[in-house]
């Protein structure tokens, strides 16, 4: 055990915090838990019930336009699940995909223990549920937000949306804000810090120099967002008018505000999954990444880049030629850093031995989608005829291929591609390649079509059209193509969840991969490395395989091994906030209850006993 | 009958004026010029792809060069210098697009988005109407495009592209009709229940058509004929209609919620251009206008609509009714 204790002392009756919980098995375990692997997994499975959530409710906005003048879910109704629907895949599905990847793979790749802050990342992943359920709650409560999911002013004031549902909207936003902000933090903070020894940062993995680039857009965009909400819930109830023209406030601050947060978000969204096709690429076409330092640096370029375009989606609200130019150049400029990573993805196929396992059909499609998505993104950035894609169907089709052809496959790439490290368990490779198809040709069904309705003139959001506008044939193959797809995402995730239960036992490295995750047990006990590795090159693990040599490593400490304690306070905490965002919703003493909760955990969460633990050593040799 | 897209009046690539016809070109160019790019980037893919799968068995390395400074430093400035060709075009027609052509003496037309419909002013003959309004062919159009509640967006496609109505804020466009012709407007931003049904339309026509349809414009309204018509009439200021509807030359009739009324009768179609404007639809749209636009302001505010004491009854209805088609 360590030296030294806490001096600090505990009031008597909050003396049973003093000492941590310990359980292994079971929900307290879940639900104490600070293993960034099982937080890992728990944003799995929460992302993938709201995938589920979100598609349900992209199925529903689809049934409604299989037609023309079809009054399925009519008006307030129709625009509550275009905005939930948005809202639930960008900030509960797809970002947290990315988060659980983050989560897992992250300290494997760097050869660490464990995250800097483990009690902070496990409040993270409460936070976002804590989200999931303020936002969700709306449907229940009075009705969700039907402002859209850039909800822009002042249609979200008190006057022209007066029900509770823009205001479960921004909690709800805050509290995943709050936790990806957090995440962001420790994310940054355990990449600088505790890489392994000799693995400087022009030699880690890329994805993890991915997560490391989008946890600072994360770190730079939230904040942005969460004032913006801040100031939206004042002028909504407390009576500001940062947004009411009438009040000398200006709408269009909303729109540079949302849209400040907004692009970045695509690439807080893509560039996680451009780092898993850049980790799968190479290793299925056994050869290093084509050019390693420029798909680092262009991705550091992307993303900062990201901030310098925002107003590509404001190109119509009047900002005058010079303004819309100005924007026009740096969104086409993005294409330079992004052009540089497709090239290279290209490059390290070329003279490759390509395995076509299923991981890499999802990332080879994801470089072809995303070529669509970025092409008809340069599109967009032509101003002067944006001016008339703008807030079309054309659009919609654009960041679908985007968002699902370069964020989701990535994350369906990486599921396949990790599973095993994940669940120690591996994917039929059979029905793999058939979902795979499925979903491939769906997708392409769903959404390339809509590029014609885009140019036909069908404005995104409308709950209805009617037949004079030539656009029901078109929409009914859509919403065909788009059941397809649904049910062929959810075989995807049924096979996942058959994979993880079946016999079909993962070696340690069963891709023949290149990173240090594979390094490990699959999957990795508690401390993932029993001897911390030190680094000489990049791809250290592929080059002690083809040189048959183990990779160097750690004197033991003689304690053992050193871990973080187990906590209820991330818990504690976040159902705190939880509650008072409830209380502050309907202006209720809730408010200082959830407050009063959430800071006594914090004070339990300073004073609580034992910080650290120590395992044994397995033995030498067996790892 | 999947490309029945085509044939769409909201095909902006069937477009009927200089704007629009300048934007579809410089839309092309891009799209060919990414078409181009996808086809020659995505095959070399395709070919590595089939050209470098392993075959089963072959466990031996492949080359494991992985660097080409000057291959990716060439394919930067390709990227770089496509970039700039796109720049250039689309830079000149921002600019061009700006303004109409020098000495073409545009016509003026304010434009106001309301919760769900649009409202029409042409200041030089004093002209105020809604959702629909005529234009003369081969005259460029100034838009002074607002709102008075929420973001709109002023859009018909086959005349050009879309600009904002913002609160607060007078926004610009012009654009031009070559052909005569009726274009199919739309709102192109969400702004609430019943955005999807915030259409309007423009007739574009010859001078001396626009100039009677702006005599008959400008005029009072008619005075009602039939007796059923006459009634309507009172039942219009007694059933408070002329709170917020207006009719030129009805004294108290000067509402501003709704659109001017004055020469509803001539309108083509109603419910925000969703059906004709017969005197079925018309009454059905009175007894329950909701029932055609969710949660608009005429069924939400109306007291006839939302107190069981004003309703009205359907004799009511069909006085209204007669009335409002011979405000021609
Ligand atoms: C609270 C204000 C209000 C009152 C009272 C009101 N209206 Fe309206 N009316 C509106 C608004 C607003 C619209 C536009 C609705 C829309 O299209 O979204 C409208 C639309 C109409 C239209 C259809 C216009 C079109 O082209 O689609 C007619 C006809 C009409 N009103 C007649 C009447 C009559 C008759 C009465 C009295 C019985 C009446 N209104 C009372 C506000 C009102
Ligand atoms: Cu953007
Ligand atoms: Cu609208």
């Amino acid at each position: 055990m360590s030296g030294h204790s806490h001096k600090l002392a505990l009031p008597k009756f909050l003396s049973f915090l003093k000492n941590r919980p310990t359980k292994e098995n079971g929900l307290v375990s879940w639900l104490t838990t600070v293993d960034h692997k099982r937080i890992g997994i728990l944003y799995l499975y929460t992302s993938f019930f709201f995938l589920f959530v979100g598609g349900i409710e992209a199925l529903f906005v689809r049934s409604q336009l299989s037609a023309n003048d079809l009054e399925i879910f009519v008006g307030s109704t129709y625009n509550q699940l275009v905005t939930m629907h948005a809202t639930t895949m960008i900030f509960l599905a797809i970002m947290p995909l990315a988060a659980a990847f983050f989560n897992f793979m992250i300290p494997l790749q760097i050869g660490a223990r464990d995250v800097a802050f483990p009690r902070l990342n496990a409040f993270s992943y409460f936070m976002y549920l804590a989200g999931g359920i303020v936002l969700n709650a709306s449907w229940f409560m009075g009705g969700a937000s039907d402002a859209g999911w850039f909800a822009y002013a002042p249609l979200t004031s008190a006057t022209y949306s007066p029900t509770h549902g823009v205001d479960f909207w921004i909690l709800g936003l805050i509290l995943t804000g709050i936790s990806s902000t957090v995440a962001a933090i420790n994310f940054i903070v355990t990449i600088i810090n505790m890489r392994a020894p000799g693995m400087t940062l022009m030699k880690m993995p890329v994805f993890s120099w991915m997560a490391f680039v989008t946890a600072f857009l994360l770190a730079f965009a939230l904040p942005v967002i969460t004032i913006a909400l801040i100031i939206l819930f004042m002028d909504r109830n407390y009576g500001t008018t940062f947004f009411q023209t009438a009040a000398g406030g200006d709408p269009i601050l909303w729109q540079h505000l949302f849209w400040v947060f907004g692009h970045p978000e695509v690439y807080i969204i893509v560039l996680p999954a451009f780092g898993i096709v850049s980790e799968i690429i190479p290793v299925f076409s056994r050869k290093p990444l084509f050019g390693y330092k420029l798909v680092v640096l262009s991705g550091a370029a992307i993303g900062f880049m990201g901030f310098t375009v925002w107003s590509h989606h404001m190109f119509t609200v009047g900002m005058g030629p010079i303004v819309n130019s100005a924007f026009s150049i740096t969104t086409a400029a993005i294409a330079i850093p992004t052009g540089v990573k497709i090239f290279n993805w290209i490059l390290t196929l070329w003279n490759g031995k390509i395995k076509f396992s299923v991981p890499m059909m999802y990332s080879t499609a994801l470089v072809f989608l995303f070529m669509v998505g970025g092409f008809s993104g340069l599109m967009h950035g032509a101003a002067a005829s944006d001016f008339q894609q703008h807030d079309t169907y054309f659009v919609v089709a654009h960041f679908h291929y985007t968002i699902l052809g370069g964020g989701l496959f990535g994350f369906l790439a990486g599921t396949v591609y990790w599973l095993p490290k994940f669940f120690g368990k591996i994917m039929d490779e059979e029905r793999g390649r058939k979902i795979f198809w499925w979903i491939f040709i769906s997708f392409n069904l769903t959404f390339f079509p809509m590029h014609f309705l885009g140019t036909s003139g069908m404005p995104r959001r409308i709950y209805t059209y009617s037949s004079d506008m030539e656009w029901t044939a078109l929409n009914g193959f859509i919403t065909l193509a788009s059941f397809v797809l649904g049910i062929a995402l959810l075989v995807f995730f049924i096979e996942v969840i058959k994979a993880v239960k079946s016999k079909n036992k993962a070696s340690a490295d069963p891709w023949d991969a290149r990173t240090l995750e594979w390094s490990i047990p699959s999957p990795p006990p508690v401390y993932n490395f029993a001897d911390l590795p030190k680094i000489e090159k990049i791809d250290e693990f592929w080059e002690s395989k083809v040189s048959n040599k183990p990779i160097k490593t750690l004197p033991r400490d003689p304690h053992g091994i050193h871990m973080p304690g187990k906590s209820w306070m991330p818990l504690i905490t976040s159902i705190g906030l939880l509650i008072a965002s409830f209380g502050a919703v309907y202006e209720s003493d809730l408010r200082y209850i959830g407050l009063g909760i959430f800071l006594l955990a914090y004070y339990g969460w300073a004073l609580e006993g034992e910080a650290e633990y120590y395992l044994p050593y397995p033995k030498k040799g067996k790892k | 009958m999947f490309l029945d897209f085509i044939l769409s009046p909201q095909n902006w690539l069937d477009p009927a004026g200089p704007v629009a016809s300048d934007q579809k070109d410089l839309f092309l160019f891009t799209l060919y010029l990414c078409i181009g790019i996808f086809v020659i980037v995505g095959g070399f893919m395709l070919y590595s792809i089939l050209k470098f799968k392993a075959k089963p068995g072959d466990e031996e390395l492949p080359d494991q060069s992985h660097d080409g400074t000057q291959l990716e430093i060439g394919l930067m400035v390709v990227s770089a210098i496509l970039v700039a060709v796109i720049a250039v075009p689309n830079v000149k027609l921002l600019y061009k697009l700006a303004e109409p052509p020098r000495g073409s003496n545009p016509l003026q037309v304010n434009v106001i988005g309301h919760q769900y419909w649009w409202e029409f002013e042409i200041p030089e003959y004093q002209i105020a109407t809604a959702n629909e309004f005529k234009i003369p062919i081969g005259r460029p159009i100034e838009f002074n495009v607002s709102s008075v509640d929420v973001i709109h967006s002023f859009w018909v496609p086959r005349l050009g592209g879309k600009v904002d109505a913002v609160p607060g804020r007078d926004n610009y466009l012009w654009f031009q009709a070559d052909q005569e012709g009726w274009y199919s407007g739309q709102c192109a931003e969400l702004c609430g229940s019943s955005h999807a049904k915030m259409k309007f339309e423009v007739h574009a026509v010859n001078d001396e058509e626009f100039l009677a349809w702006v005599e008959k414009e400008a005029a009072p309204a008619e005075q009602p004929i039939t007796e059923l018509a006459k009634e309507g009439k009172e039942l219009f200021l007694t059933k408070m209609c002329v709170t917020c509807h207006a009719v030129k030359g009805y004294d108290g009739a000067i509402g501003i919620t709704g659109p001017n009324l004055s020469h509803f009768g001539s309108r083509r179609k109603l419910a925000g251009m969703w059906v004709e404007n017969t005197k079925d639809n018309l009454e059905d749209w009175l007894g329950d206008p909701a029932s055609f636009k969710p949660d608009n302001i005429m069924a939400l505010q109306g007291p006839m609509y939302i107190d069981d004491k004003f309703a009205l009854t359907r004799d009511e209805i069909e006085k209204l009714a007669a009335y409002l088609k011979e405000l021609y």
